[in-house]
């Protein structure tokens, strides 16, 4: 924020801040439906992943045949990656498209309509795991069977106008968050469809099932995920940090090993199981060789910030985002270790795969958006965020349990792991191996409903323009020394 | 207002037409432009780096798919991966035993045609091939002094296998089956609980047998009829390569 010198940077007019202006107003109805839905969402994820974790501790806590952990776990993990994930996601696509086009958003409302039937898809759908009637087993496809179509209408009338607003757009520049979204817009379609159609509509099942299952939640964290994140990450660092990215032809490589290669990822988490062999072994070269995407994105993004680490310090949208881009290095570091044959072995439908998804969704895509949020809503709502030491509560308490459960579901995975490795161990003393891990995923979930209740009462006094007036930012350190200086220019003179 | 304002700003703009936007979007005016990438190229350890994680994606690719090509060596383990029921079929226990014949090659050789006036031929020998008693007997206590196998002398030792120091039964009886089935040799397939029978009908001896005594057992006497002859006769049909202990030939 130092770099926000007092004149504007020289290819700034005022024009083009009131262009922005203009862009933000109209993007302000859609875009804070979604992230105050997809909150509501987080928050319903995170009671959901806590009641999970507790009914493997105290199975006899939750007496009710529709709050058990066959049934919540799966509830939990859709509500956090279609309730929360996707509705963020969505709305931060909807921003960025918006200002990177500089196009006005002209169908706001068609926006809204389309975030209700995913809301409804997305309700329907986790109160349908909770009563039983899921295709438990298939890894987030969970959902019964009709709610796919209402979601998938919904994304498409989501992304037909950003589709139209890309192609309105003005000025020849496409930036690199561009890409991402795009692609966005086009892989979640494509494989919910294949999916879908393959085990709802051909009613392939058996072996196959699975295989398709895993293949596609691969996919939607690796080619919906990740390209929503890094969109996100490759537009707030430059604009927080004033510089231009690194590389731009290491940006391109990281685009397309990402495009390219992530969809034969995924049914390396069956090694071993009854498919063709070089299904996974297919599968886990892929997942290795989805290491050069990452390693060129973290380059990039490690060397564009190189030299302003006080701004991750001050600035709560920059902290979010490098904490979420050292998430993404950790996901593809773990999935490709794990889908090593010899330690696969260890870690087969154990406690580990958990630890891969949160590691994924939450340390790497949650803590991405909340970064995203934490940036845009002051644009759109016209007020500041309330107070940087909340802020700062918010990312410890969400750092601090994310690595913590990861760390402790990896570590539980090869000891429940190993031991159901072992043909003399039967499941329930597997089970009673890693129970210790357990008790302190349930801690750490206590800590994130926690965050999570304070960062939505935080957005909720945002959207009810009850922030801050005053038009400086909210940081995280408020007395770190490179980052005390007022805004760049005041087009507010009352203020001064 | 909009002096003050216009004052501050480079360019003078009526900010009080959009008065109502210029406020709301303080954190806009404060935004730092969108700026395209360097073209910085990609440095020559990024391109080492990306080139070493390709290496051991390949190593791994093939690895897996060697793994596809390599079927269980059968009857490597005692029962790798094979149920019981495979396991006795005579065809798999007989292969089971030649893992086991690694001992008996460095007198016996491994061709079975022995050390000629020290250790006597086991391919097509009268101590083999016939009935069952009288080779377990040798197996379980060990023979020492002269001894005369198909009209040759020998004067060698045989050490017992047999007992509870050394092999176990099953093994002796999978070495046992294989010893009679190899080198054109056709014998009967010897299970374990025959020897753990044997073993008691025999009964404890202080030493070794000598030859007289050896032959003292009758050529032909059998062995109990073995439990798993009845049990694998129940899917039967299937890989019946080698005759079942049933009476040897004359």
């Amino acid at each position: 924020m130092s770099q926000e010198s007092q004149t504007l940077p020289p290819e700034i007019t005022p024009d083009d801040i009131l262009q922005r202006a203009a862009i933000d107003k109209s993007t302000r109805l859609p875009v804070l439906f979604f992230f105050t839905s997809g909150v509501a969402w987080l928050l319903i994820a995170t009671v959901l992943g806590l009641l999970a974790s507790l009914s493997l501790v105290a199975p006899d806590l939750l007496p009710s045949q529709y709050l058990n952990a066959g049934r919540l776990q799966p509830a939990f993990v859709n509500a956090l990656v279609y309730g929360w994930g996707f509705q963020a996601g969505i709305g931060v696509m909807v921003w960025i498209m918006a200002r990177l086009c500089r196009t006005e958003l002209r169908n706001p409302v068609t926006l809204v309509v389309a975030g209700h039937f995913w809301n409804i898809g997305v309700t329907v759908g986790v109160l349908g795991i909770l009563a039983g009637s899921g295709n438990l087993h298939m890894k987030l496809l969970e959902f019964p069977s009709f709610a796919w179509p209402i979601l998938l209408v919904a994304y498409t009338l989501l992304i037909v106008w950003m589709v139209i607003m890309y192609s309105a757009r003005r000025k020849g520049m496409i930036y690199i968050s561009q890409w991402y979204v795009l692609a966005a817009c086009f892989t979640w379609p494509w494989i919910y469809l294949v999916a879908n159609s393959l085990l709802n509509v051909l009613k392939k099942s058996g072996v196959a099932g699975p295989a398709i299952a895993s293949w596609y939640a691969n996919n939607v964290l690796f080619l919906w995920m990740v390209p929503v994140g890094l969109a996100s990450a490759y537009f707030i660092i430059p604009k927080i940090t004033n510089r231009s990215i690194h590389s731009y032809s290491l940006s391109t490589l990281a685009f397309w090993a990402l495009i390219v290669l992530a969809p034969w990822a995924g049914a390396q988490e069956l090694i071993g199981g009854p498919l063709p062999k070089w299904l996974p072994a297919v599968a886990g070269t892929a997942q290795i060789l989805l290491l050069v995407p990452m390693f060129a994105v973290v380059l990039n993004h490690y060397k564009t910030v190189r030299g302003s680490h006080h701004l991750v310090e001050a600035s709560p949208s920059l902290r979010f985002t490098f904490f979420g881009g050292i998430g993404y290095a950790c996901t593809c570091v773990i999935a490709a270790v794990l889908s090593s044959m010899n330690l696969s072995r260890y870690t087969f439908l154990s406690y580990a795969a958990d630890s891969v998804q949160m590691t994924g969704y939450y340390a790497f895509f949650t803590m991405t958006m909340f970064g995203a949020i934490y940036f845009i809503v002051p644009r759109i709502t016209g007020c500041e965020w309330l107070s940087g030491a909340r802020i700062r509560r918010h990312f410890w308490l969400s750092a601090y349990s994310c690595i913590f459960m990861c760390v402790v579901l990896l570590v539980a995975g090869f000891s429940h792991g190993s031991a159901i490795d072992n043909w003399s161990t039967n499941y329930e003393s597997a089970m009673l191996f890693s129970n210790g891990y357990i008790v302190g995923r349930v801690l750490m979930w206590i800590l994130l409903l926690y965050a999570n209740v304070s960062f939505a009462l935080h957005l909720g006094a945002m959207v009810l323009n009850r922030g801050r007036k005053a038009g400086r930012p909210t940081l995280i350190h408020e007395h770190a020394p490179t980052a005390v200086s007022a805004p760049a220019v005041t087009l507010e003179p009352s203020k001064a | 207002m909009s002096s003050q304002s216009s004052s501050q700003t480079p360019q003078n703009i009526d900010y009080s037409r959009t008065a109502n936007v210029a406020r709301m979007h303080a954190a806009v005016a404060r935004e730092s432009g969108e700026l395209a990438s360097q073209s910085v190229p990609i440095s020559l350890w990024a391109v080492v780096s990306i080139a070493v994680v390709s290496i051991c994606a390949g190593s791994f690719f093939s690895g897996a798919l060697a793994d596809h090509k390599q079927k269980p060596p059968v009857g490597a383990g005692a029962s790798g991966g094979m149920s019981d029921e495979e396991l006795h079929q005579p065809a798999n226990w007989i292969l089971a035993g030649k893992s086991k014949y690694s001992q008996c090659a460095a007198c016996h050789g491994a061709n079975g045609e022995g050390q000629p006036g020290q250790f006597p031929p086991l391919k097509a020998s009268e101590f083999v091939i016939h009935g069952e008693k009288r080779l377990v007997a040798t197996l379980l206590h060990g023979i020492s002094g002269p001894l005369t196998v198909d009209g040759k002398p020998y004067n060698g030792v045989m050490p017992k296998l047999g007992g509870a120091a050394s092999m176990p039964d099953k093994d002796l009886a999978q070495l046992l089956s294989y010893v009679r089935n190899e080198w054109g040799n056709k014998g009967s397939v010897i299970y374990e609980d025959q020897i753990k029978a044997l073993k008691k009908d025999l009964g404890d001896r202080p030493g070794p047998y000598t030859e007289v005594e050896l032959r003292a057992i009758p050529q032909d006497a059998p062995a109990p009829l073995s439990e798993w002859v009845a049990r694998l006769e129940k899917p039967a049909a299937g890989a019946a390569a080698a005759p079942v202990a049933a009476p040897p030939p004359k």
